[in-house]
């Protein structure tokens, strides 16, 4: 019975090893483009962020409306206070 | 989605309580309806098993005390301190010197005109000297509340506030809600509607003016619902500090807005018991009415400028 061949441990011919040089280039672009992908994420959360401390900061007391205007949703129905 | 809101009504605190949520089942306001009640049955000083009558008898002791009571003296300590000490859980010897020792829930109030006319003269309510609130020490880390040996408090409005804003913490989600507990009221929701709001007037029992919320809180403080007769004239359940003895300040009631209910309530006693003049000025800050002793509606700040005074 014949033994199957042996794997060859030497590459083929016809692949070429990457350099070195080229091969921290790639990763440094990698790097890179995750970096930028990272900051827009957290750039684009922190104005949103702001936005909503801005908001909250200018309605403190609860937003007033008209009750003429609103929305054209149902109107909820009407709370009265008074004294108790 | 429903079309309409979840009324849902009850008593708790001595007074009427409702709940408006939109919602596709009735136990969000079931749960608010819980809340409310186990508040209660913790805070009220009218039973005298409560947790407060408990805290009350051990003046000048360490107690340890449930979340909900920790709460509730956190929440009347913020009031006294953001008031100058005008709003004291401390009056209570005071309040029960006037008449008001047992629950009033179910009695006929005396007339507020005969009350505004037999009244003494009016002036600004004042802190007391003493200031004894001060002394209350609130330990949350241990659990533990001490009185100072010789005081009981009440905590009427401010557990009253609390309870509302605790409610509207568990509604937050929801797209429409509104509780109301004997007018102080938290409103909001996800959809973030519009909500008309009526004041009552406290002499004619119509609405007195309207204005929309969309979200946030307004509270009214005032001396018509809970005023008796004495052998000494007339008295009410909101005592000046200073003076021992129900406040006659030339305002019957006041209704303010603010961001909590426990502000508005707040805000709205504190303006009751500082008078016309400085009671406007306060409330100019987040917007408020006040009804003065001849009836009168004096509007302040963002509500007299955003709102529509309802028809005569």
């Amino acid at each position: 019975m014949s033994s199957p061949p042996a794997p060859n441990p030497r590459p083929s011919a016809g692949v070429r090893r990457p350099s070195l040089s080229a091969m921290v280039l790639r990763l440094t672009a990698v790097v890179l483009v995750s970096a930028v992908l990272v900051w827009s994420v957290l750039y684009v959360d922190l104005v949103r962020k702001r936005g909503e401390r801005a908001a909250a900061l200018t309605q403190p007391t609860g937003q007033l409306t008209s009750p003429d205007g609103g929305q054209a949703t149902q109107a909820p129905a009407p709370v009265t206070t008074h004294t108790s | 989605m429903p079309a309409t809101e979840h009324d849902h009504r009850f008593r708790a605190f001595g007074t009427d309580v409702g709940v408006l949520v939109h919602t596709a089942t009735p136990l969000d306001a079931l749960r608010v309806h819980a809340l409310f009640q186990s508040l209660h049955r913790t805070l009220t000083r009218f039973d005298g098993g409560s947790e407060l009558s408990a805290l009350n008898a051990r003046a000048g002791e360490e107690v340890a005390a449930s979340a909900a009571l920790l709460r509730a003296v956190g929440a009347a300590l913020w009031a006294a301190r953001v008031s100058d000490g005008l709003v004291d859980a401390t009056v209570l010897d005071a309040l029960e010197h006037a008449g008001y020792a047992n629950s009033r829930d179910g009695t006929t109030p005396a007339p507020l005109v005969d009350a505004i006319a037999a009244a003494p003269a009016r002036r600004p309510a004042t802190p007391r000297p003493s200031a004894r609130w001060r002394d209350i020490a609130l330990d949350p880390s241990r659990r533990t509340i001490r009185l100072p040996a010789e005081v009981r408090i009440d905590l009427g409005g401010s557990a009253k506030g609390l309870a509302v804003d605790l409610a509207a913490e568990l509604l937050g989600r929801r797209a429409t809600y509104a509780v109301n507990a004997g007018g102080d009221i938290r409103i909001g929701g996800t959809h973030t509607i519009p909500r008309t709001v009526h004041i009552r007037h406290p002499l004619n029992d119509e609405i007195a003016h309207s204005f929309a919320l969309t979200t946030g809180a307004v509270a009214t403080s005032g001396l018509q619902t809970r005023l008796w007769r004495t052998e000494r004239g007339f008295a009410h359940h909101l005592i000046d500090p200073g003076r021992g003895t129900p406040a006659w300040t030339g305002v019957i009631q006041a209704t303010a807005l603010a961001s909590t209910a426990l502000e508005a309530e707040t805000l709205a006693k504190t303006a009751l018991l500082r008078g016309p003049h400085a009671g406007r000025d306060l409330l100019a800050c987040h917007g408020g009415a006040m009804v003065l002793d001849d009836g009168s509606l004096v509007l302040a700040g963002g509500l007299a400028v955003t709102s529509t005074r309802a028809p005569a």
